[in-house]
């Protein structure tokens, strides 16, 4: 058995704290609890109030997530348990021509715009982050692919009437905060991003309406960018004629202001940003981490990847730990924002433990860096990963 | 025949009215979270509680005195938690202590 230092002193810490009884190896295995939320398949739980949940890896074997495995992350309690769509308003204001106040059949009147788009979370990857950053610990989970139908933000702006003089726009939800000093979560855009063709007010999910924790009835799509922006159960849309800096635009969710959004591991940026982009990744799917596979035979490897809104252009994949890299096949294109499923025929010719590798590049040649960058906030996670297997 | 339209009327409201697609209403699972006992548990039971779950601290990796103390004064002073300072510096030490490093 070939193990590393670290590995070991892992090895070490586990048997030791087992032999004790310490709490923390407990905790180790509740973070990998699975729970039944409304509308939800068996999601790992990472908080139950408000409800952080991740989606278990064995999802990504799909194009398109169903919606009740999707991830769930809301910031304050209490989070919306009842909407009825008979009372709710999608409100429209603040630097326009007239105040709006729109019910859904009002919205679906609108055109109606589809398409597959990756939603993931900042945060997705935090736990992998070393040294450990504070925050909601996610795996590889929160993300996932799903088939978004709405109509244009765009279109419901114009029927509001852009004032001149208009830069950016705030977007607020149904979720609430337990007493007035708890920042309720608010998002803005820029004006000319809010405009674009492709974002999107959503009433449906894969061709269904919302799960309430996915935020029925309605929520904002900004395909290419971090889900941050995607606010759920929206209720009100203002314009604006200056900056939002409220707490969840400054000083949360925001990424060191340089070209890597990263900074020296431990230290903390001279300015930021808002976050913004996704940036360009893979996932391994199938072998999992820790695999046996038999040696002569052919075993598809086969992941996802994506990039924030530019198409993968080639995915390559390494079984030697990042020598020699090979061009995998990709499957059915549903364009820019959606991920691609790639596959790589592999025969393992001799037994021993091998390091699968694979790296996405997107057309304008982002690609994914060989160690991780590091931010205090733990955002923008996209390591080449390793996985082990052995050959027998 | 006024009568019947007047009825299938009537009907065909009461459907919409209780359409599924009109209302959604979920009740969120109360999942218990018992922390290790220990000097200062009680007050993170009721103030930390107020706001959050208590997975969020189980949740987190093991972190020093330091930063403990930045993450309570993060609830604090960013998102209002009415915390004393003696209750704070109680909250900490319980942290530390149990999910330090």
């Amino acid at each position: 058995m070939n193990i590393s230092r670290r590995d070991f002193m892992k090895l070490a810490g586990i048997l030791a704290f087992s032999a004790f009884g310490s709490p923390h190896i407990l905790l180790a295995e509740e973070k990998k609890r699975l729970v039944s939320f409304p509308e939800k398949k068996e999601l790992i739980l990472l908080t139950s109030r408000p409800p952080n949940l991740e989606t278990p890896l064995h999802y990504f074997k799909e194009l398109i997530t169903p919606e009740d495995a999707l991830f769930v992350r809301w910031h304050t309690h209490p989070v919306p348990t009842s909407v009825d769509l008979r009372l709710w308003r999608l409100r429209i204001g603040g630097n326009t021509e007239r105040e709006l106040s729109l019910s859904m059949e009002d919205i679906k009147k609108l055109e109606k715009v589809t398409y597959t788009a990756v939603i993931q979370c900042s945060g997705n990857g935090r736990s992998f982050f070393e040294p450990k950053v504070p925050g909601g610990q996610w795996g590889n989970g929160a993300m996932g692919n799903c088939t978004w139908g709405g109509v244009r933000l765009r279109d419901v702006l114009n029927m509001a009437g852009i004032r001149p003089g208009s830069v950016e726009v705030t977007f607020d939800g149904l979720d609430s905060v337990v007493m007035p000093s708890v920042p309720d979560f608010i998002k803005s855009l820029p004006l000319d991003k809010a405009l674009e063709d492709d974002i999107i007010l959503a009433y449906e999910i894969n061709g269904k309406s919302l799960p309430l924790l996915n935020g029925f009835p309605l929520r904002l799509i900004v395909p290419g960018w971090y889900a941050t922006y995607w606010v759920k159960s929206l209720t009100e849309i203002r314009v604006l004629d200056k900056s939002f800096e409220a707490f969840w635009m400054k000083p949360a969710y925001r990424i060191p202001d340089n070209p890597c959004g990263c900074v020296e591991p431990g230290t903390s940026p001279n300015k930021t940003v808002p976050i913004n982009r996704m940036t360009t990744r893979s996932l391994i799917v199938e072998p999992e981490d820790g695999a046996v596979l038999k040696s002569g035979r052919v075993f598809r490897i086969s992941g996802i990847a994506f990039s924030g809104g530019y198409s993968i252009k080639d995915v390559v994949i390494s079984v030697d730990g990042g020598k020699t890299w090979h061009q995998t096949e990709f499957g059915r294109d549903l364009g820019r924002y959606s991920w691609v499923q790639w596959y790589y025929n592999w025969r393992p010719s001799k037994p021993g433990k091998y390091i699968l590798m694979a790296k996405a590049t997107n057309s304008i040649g982002e690609s994914q860096p060989f160690e991780s960058l590091w931010n205090p906030s733990g955002y923008l996670w996209n390591k080449i990963e390793r996985v082990e297997v052995a050959v027998k | 025949m006024k009568l019947t339209i007047l009825l299938i009327l009537l009907i065909l409201l009461c459907i919409t009215i209780v359409s599924a697609e009109d209302m959604k209403t979920i009740t969120l699972p109360d999942l218990k979270i018992e922390l290790r006992e220990g000097e200062g548990l009680n007050k993170v039971k009721t103030l930390c509680n107020t706001c959050h779950s208590l997975d969020y601290i189980t949740m987190q990796p093991l972190f020093s005195v330091q930063q403990w103390t930045g993450i309570v004064n993060k609830m604090r002073k960013v998102f209002g938690a009415p915390i004393s300072d003696i209750d704070a510096e109680e909250i900490i030490k319980y942290l530390s202590i149990n999910f330090g490093r």
